[in-house]
């Protein structure tokens, strides 16, 4: 009874002072930013100096000419083609954390696409039958499993990254069809994924600088907040 | 005791009729920014005026920019520091909500559902692109006035008002007030 009746009192209360208001938001914003320790900050903030030199000044202006000349839609089913190939990564992960229903869905989307989406290359399993894809890495099954991110690192070309997530890179790619091919292969099938993912992130990417302050803390906070948030979903 | 029941049933339901409104309401300015984007007879700067009409009195900025100094970095304005701080964050909001609007000219937005945290309604929308989706959540609380705004926007995982909560603590670590005030500027 006094739970309910305080529970109504707390719904219908109303009247906050400025500095009450504010106060009731602190549980949801204290936490998340929280300070981590960031032995590698010297380093990271060069490698994120050198990633944008090279991302505006090398990369975008390659995959915006890329995407000039490759259309769309063949783009797209270049990205669903390498999406495809990295089936027994997400299989694997979704299942280690014990989400059967999506493992399962991951099998059904594999079966359809490549065979009626013709190798991967139309994801006729998402329009036609609407399975969707369940993203799940390594790093992700770590977090699952409690594991913390460790320290933040930026790697080389490939940006925001912590301890975690980069060693699960290495366990990842022992499930991705790539790692398989001869070295020529796999920088070519490298380079053309990269080249087209970037062909469709050119823009958020100078977008998301416009917010930026200082770039480095800015990137590296979105990162960890949204590897967070596919930890917890 | 049941009087009491009665009258908490009926908060709970005037709750979720709420959340229900919002919802409906997110989904028609939605709507509307992206008919406005789509539009190529207009320039940037009626998109931009536009878009502000739709959707400037469902945002509560002062919240917005109170939050994103946190509770030590609010101690550390006065009064009018703190006016013309929220002055300023509000520009550069607006600017960059119309930015990453821009972003979604190819892109669907479908509002999904309603979650309800304590005294918070969260509507959560997807963001439907030719290649990728990605979440949007829109964070709505009780003004002092009683009106249902946004006090925070979450875009795959990334709340807007954390991202700026931490930058602005970085510049008050080391550095003073009028820094801050020229850097949102």
């Amino acid at each position: 009874m006094r739970f309910i009746i305080s529970l109504f009192i707390i719904m219908s209360l109303n009247i906050y002072a400025e500095d009450d208001l504010l106060d009731s938001f602190e549980d949801e914003f204290s936490a998340a930013t929280e300070k981590k320790s960031d032995p590698l900050s010297g380093y990271n903030k060069m490698m994120t100096k050198y990633n944008d030199i090279f991302y505006t000044k090398v990369f975008f202006p390659i995959s915006d000419k890329y995407a000039e000349i490759v259309a769309e839609p063949i783009r797209l089913s270049i990205a669903n083609f390498f999406d495809n190939l990295k089936f027994p990564i997400r299989f694997i992960n979704n299942t280690a954390q014990l989400k059967f229903k999506n493992s399962l869905e991951e099998s059904e989307r594999f079966i359809i696409n490549s065979t009626i989406g013709l190798a991967g290359l139309f994801d006729i399993a998402k329009y036609k039958f609407n399975i969707k894809k369940h993203n799940e890495d390594f790093g992700q099954t770590l977090g699952y499993y409690g594991v913390g991110s460790g320290f933040h690192i930026v790697l080389p070309f490939l940006g925001p990254s912590n301890l975690r997530d980069s060693l699960s890179i290495l366990v990842d790619s022992q499930a991705d069809v790539i790692y398989y091919l001869d070295y020529q292969e796999a920088m070519g099938s490298k380079t053309l994924y990269y080249t087209n993912e970037a062909s469709f992130k050119s823009k958020e990417y100078k977008s998301l600088k416009q917010d930026a302050i200082e770039l480095y803390p800015y990137l590296k906070d979105i990162y960890e907040q949204h590897r967070e948030s596919e930890i917890k979903r | 005791m049941k009087l009491l029941l009665i009258i908490f049933i009926f908060t709970l339901s005037l709750f979720a009729n709420t959340a229900d409104s919002l919802k409906e309401l997110v989904q028609i300015k939605s709507d509307k920014v992206l008919t406005i984007l789509k539009d190529n007879n207009l320039t940037k700067e009626v998109k931009y005026n536009q878009i502000n009409e739709e959707v400037n009195n469902l945002f509560d900025y002062d919240i917005m920019a109170m939050l994103s100094l946190g509770k030590k970095g609010r101690k550390l304005l006065d009064n009018k520091q703190k006016k013309l701080f929220v002055k300023l964050f509000t520009e550069h909001i607006k600017k960059s909500y119309f930015e990453k609007s821009d972003l979604l000219t190819d892109k669907k937005i479908i509002v999904k559902e309603t979650k309800k945290q304590k005294s918070r309604i969260f509507i959560i929308s997807e963001i439907v692109g030719k290649k990728d989706s990605s979440e949007m959540i829109y964070k709505f609380h009780k003004n002092k006035q009683g009106k249902w705004l946004i006090y925070d926007v979450e875009i795959s995982g990334v709340s807007i008002i954390t991202s700026y909560r931490k930058q602005f603590q970085e510049i008050l670590k080391d550095n003073d007030v009028e820094k801050l005030l020229d850097v949102v500027k």
